[in-house]
């Protein structure tokens, strides 16, 4: 772990522990503590090329005759390219330089399994090679998380992503910061943790207790932090709205946990494409629309990045069910307060060049992991995503 | 209750509870090892009318098939009279990851597993290569001579007998030219298909001759490396991590010894004074399926609808004939988050009282258990504890822990029930939260 943020970690550690919390707000502005990340994971495989359109593109139309968007149904972005109907917000992002999109976002010998691609994503494996833990995870791993008191990344749901498990850390999965209160203070776990400072056994039965241990002190922490948190009622009742906002209520009380994940699903568009993609991304660019509101106002926005995956795009060409099939390459989006570069990072997928129907690939997806541990956490990647990933530049 | 018995009855199968203790009348390892070593004819039943035709699935049956397969499975292995068998085609299921599209093919897999599971590695690894949801799985129907496909002989080498590092590039790429032709039907029969099979000479593991795929199996089985390979894995799963190298390689040589037959292995293990010792008891972390399995045998969840053993499987990450790619689960410690252990310790609290179980909500295509919905107004779960009825708190947890946890909490534990509605259940609930629950 590098030893600047070593220090600012045990320092702000130190400061929670001596200063009642009224006070903290003035001793921390928001803003000094540290770079932020949210994970926004659509599962399914969303259709990338339905999401941004390339609406002067003939091959666009004649491999899409049914479900191909036309330019007076987009928020035109350029003057050849526009977002899907739905993406209002998002245009408007686009637009003040808070967007980043990345075109052909890939990997090798792509996969076309949902699991195993999804696999691949949260690992940064090859697609040959089967890692047991997750991209963030090793992350947390390497920040020695396990010196803190409070996690340092947090998934809104009832269980943990693959991304998220560490080969010793793990990242805090919850769902409903009062549920998860109640449950993890039951009084069987209080007297447990009471009686236990005694030895362990075996390796396994300590790391049961160091889990307990954790998940009782995390539920200490958020429930010290839960008069703080403002209740940002503006956002949608979706499931990825409910998400976000327990995610801006945790950041704007002051949490000092750097990186948060959520995701939907429903986005494996066989059959009837645009109708369900319709609704689903109405979902995400509602919820993402009121979230980088409420972070501006908080004055949280320059220090946080919002990635945008999915774990495949689909098939250039067109179904016989109006939907589209697994493919490859993708859209990835990154928002931010904070971005270098803003817009389009490269050119769109080349339609006229295809690998078997697919678009091919122009950016490692572990090139983005690299910037932003790179670039935005100020993180050496080299123990984090093995193989050497140049970073884009764009923080 | 003997804790070496205790320990053998975790390890060779998924625990133990009064009714079993009552009616086999063990005392002693010795006493059960005999018939742990026998198996049965148990086997999947072969779902109808979802064919290995591919081009005409009804995905709602598939979806219901899967999910009845599954539950037959899961209760096979809590109700086995060979829990030894049931464990290690758990086992084989996990080493081999085969996840088949169609059920009927992922069923024809499993009873393949659990035919050679206590058998020769060699006669398992020659049937489960030739059997059609592998063939599919690693894409060996498009292995031909005009275009070979490396898929599965590279996963051959590297996860099913000798681990990465121990051949090259060039053994994988001549080892896939045995192997083409190698096909199954629609009918889900092996097929080999003379005009497409490479009839040249290879070279393997050094060694020049127009191999077939069976005497490129032979060659690997030959090798060394795979005892080790195979030795160290299931050692790893029945006695743990922390066995000693010199142990190892003994078990090793009286593998290679016997043919590379599970079962002698097995036994030799078991037949040990030092699996015994404390060392390796109550050592690993039970897997998601270990601890179900567990739970169903001890409180009667044969009967129940089935929706909560599946939501449970999916929410704790792991469910039967899905493991997550060809290189199987993860290892123990990954099943263990803040998330995971809550649910677990309140798995009790559903089974035995009712109580509500929220897992995932997680956005998973495949968070949905399709084909099965639980009637409004059922249980979850319906569990009885039929077989606890009367036995004090240090009988129980004799019973339940591999290693039983202290005095003052079973005292504590005990207080606290006595003063809740039903106090024998509470107590057993209380017990299967406890974090030395989840060790086996």
């Amino acid at each position: 772990m590098e030893r600047r943020t070593f220090l600012k970690r045990s320092a702000l550690a130190s400061t929670a522990l001596m200063i009642p919390g009224f006070l903290q707000a003035q001793f921390k502005p928001l803003s000094q503590l540290g770079k932020r990340l949210i994970v926004i994971q659509l599962s399914g495989g969303n259709d990338g090329l339905n999401t941004v359109v390339p609406f002067r593109n003939d091959i666009y139309y004649h491999s899409r005759p049914v479900i191909g968007l036309k330019r007076d149904q987009l928020n035109t972005v350029t003057d050849s390219v526009g977002f899907h109907s739905a993406l209002k917000n998002m245009a408007k992002l686009f637009e003040s330089g808070d967007l980043l999109t990345i075109n052909g976002v890939g990997y090798p010998n792509p996969n076309r399994s949902h699991f195993r691609s999804m696999d691949i994503w949260h690992t940064a494996s090859d697609s040959d090679k089967y890692l047991q833990s997750g991209w963030l995870g090793r992350y947390l791993d390497h920040q020695c998380a396990g010196s803190r008191q409070n996690p340092l990344a947090i998934e809104i749901d009832g269980s943990l992503s693959l991304a998220l498990k560490g080969e010793e850390q793990k990242a805090l999965a919850i769902r409903n910061v009062k549920q998860f209160n109640k449950m993890s203070k039951s009084r069987l776990n209080q007297f447990l943790l009471q009686q236990h400072e005694a030895e362990h056994h075996h390796d396994n039965h300590a790391y049961l207790y160091k889990t307990l241990r954790e998940t009782v002190n995390a539920a200490d922490y958020l429930e010290s932090q839960l008069n703080r948190m403002p209740r940002h009622s503006q956002f949608p009742k979706t499931q990825l709205g409910g998400q976000l906002k327990t995610i801006a209520q945790m950041m704007s009380a002051g949490l000092d946990s750097s990186v948060y994940y959520a995701s939907m699903s429903g986005f494996d568009t066989h059959v009837n494409q645009q109708q369900v993609q319709q609704r689903l991304l109405s979902q995400v660019d509602d919820a993402v629309g009121v979230l980088v509101d409420t972070l501006k106002k908080e004055n949280l926005w320059t220090d946080t990045a919002v990635m945008i995956f999915s774990e495949f795009g689909r098939r250039v060409a067109e179904n016989g069910s109006q939907g589209t099939d697994h493919g490859s390459g993708n859209k990835v989006f990154l928002l931010s307060g904070g971005l270098k570069k803003q817009g389009f990072f490269n050119a769109l997928p080349d339609l006229s060049r295809l690998n078997d129907g697919d678009l091919a690939m122009q950016v490692d997806f572990r090139q983005i992991y690299s910037s932003l541990l790179k670039d935005w956490f100020k993180t050496d990647p080299s123990s984090i995503v093995s193989g050497r990933f140049d970073s884009l530049n764009i923080f | 209750m003997d804790p070496k018995l205790r320990h053998l009855l975790l390890r060779a199968g998924f625990g133990a509870q009064p009714e079993m203790l009552d009616q086999l009348g063990w005392k002693t390892p010795e006493d059960a090892l005999p018939s742990l070593l026998k198996t049965n004819d148990f086997s999947i039943s072969l779902p109808k009318g979802t064919g290995s035709d591919m081009s005409k699935v009804d995905k709602s049956k598939i979806r219901e098939q899967t999910a009845a397969m599954n539950l037959e499975w899961l209760i096979g292995m809590a109700e086995s009279t060979s829990p030894l068998q049931e464990k290690m085609c758990f086992f084989w299921h996990d080493h081999f990851g085969v996840k088949a599209k169609l059920p009927v093919l992922a069923a024809i897999h499993n009873n393949t597993l659990r035919k050679h599971a206590l058998g020769k590695f060699g006669d398992l690894l020659h049937a489960v290569a030739k059997d059609p949801a592998m063939l599919l799985f690693l894409n060996n129907q498009q292995n031909k001579k005009s275009a070979p496909n490396e898929n599965f002989a590279r996963e051959l080498f590297e996860l099913f007998t000798l681990g990465e590092g121990h051949y090259t590039e060039t053994d994988i790429k001549e080892a896939a030219r045995a192997f083409t032709g190698w096909k199954t039907d629609r009918q889900g029969a092996f097929r080999f298909v003379r005009f497409q099979h490479d009839y040249g000479s290879k070279t393997v593991f050094g060694k020049r001759k127009s191999f077939t795929g069976e005497e490129v199996i032979d060659l690997v089985l030959q090798q060394p490396q795979t005892a080790k390979f195979i030795v160290d894995k299931i050692v790893n799963f029945i006695v743990g991590p922390q066995l000693d190298q010199a142990k190892r390689q003994a078990l090793t040589e009286s593998f290679s010894r016997s043919d590379l037959h599970i079962g002698h292995l097995l036994q030799e293990i078991f037949r040990s004074d030092w699996f015994y010792n404390k060392e390796h008891q109550a050592a690993r972390i039970k897997s998601p399926i270990e601890l179900l399995v567990g739970v169903c045998q001890g409180f009667d969840l044969k009967s129940d609808s089935g929706f909560g053993l599946l939501m449970a499987q999916r929410s704790l990450g792991q469910v039967l004939f899905a493991p997550p790619s060809v290189a199987g689960w993860p290892s123990e410690r990954q099943w263990i988050d803040s998330s995971s252990l809550l649910y677990r310790q309140n798995l009790g609290f559903a089974v035995l009282l009712n109580r509500a179980l929220k897992g995932i909500e997680k956005a998973n295509f495949d968070a949905k258990v399709k084909g099965l919905d639980l009637p409004k107004g059922s249980k979850l779960f319906n569990g009885s504890a039929r077989q606890w009825h009367g036995l004090s708190i240090k009988a129980c947890s004799e019973l339940l822990f591999a290693q039983p946890p202290s005095e003052e909490i079973l005292d504590q534990i005990d207080r606290a029930a006595q003063s809740e509605s039903q106090p024998e259940l509470m107590r057993l609930a209380l017990l299967l939260a406890l974090p030395e629950y989840q060790l086996c």
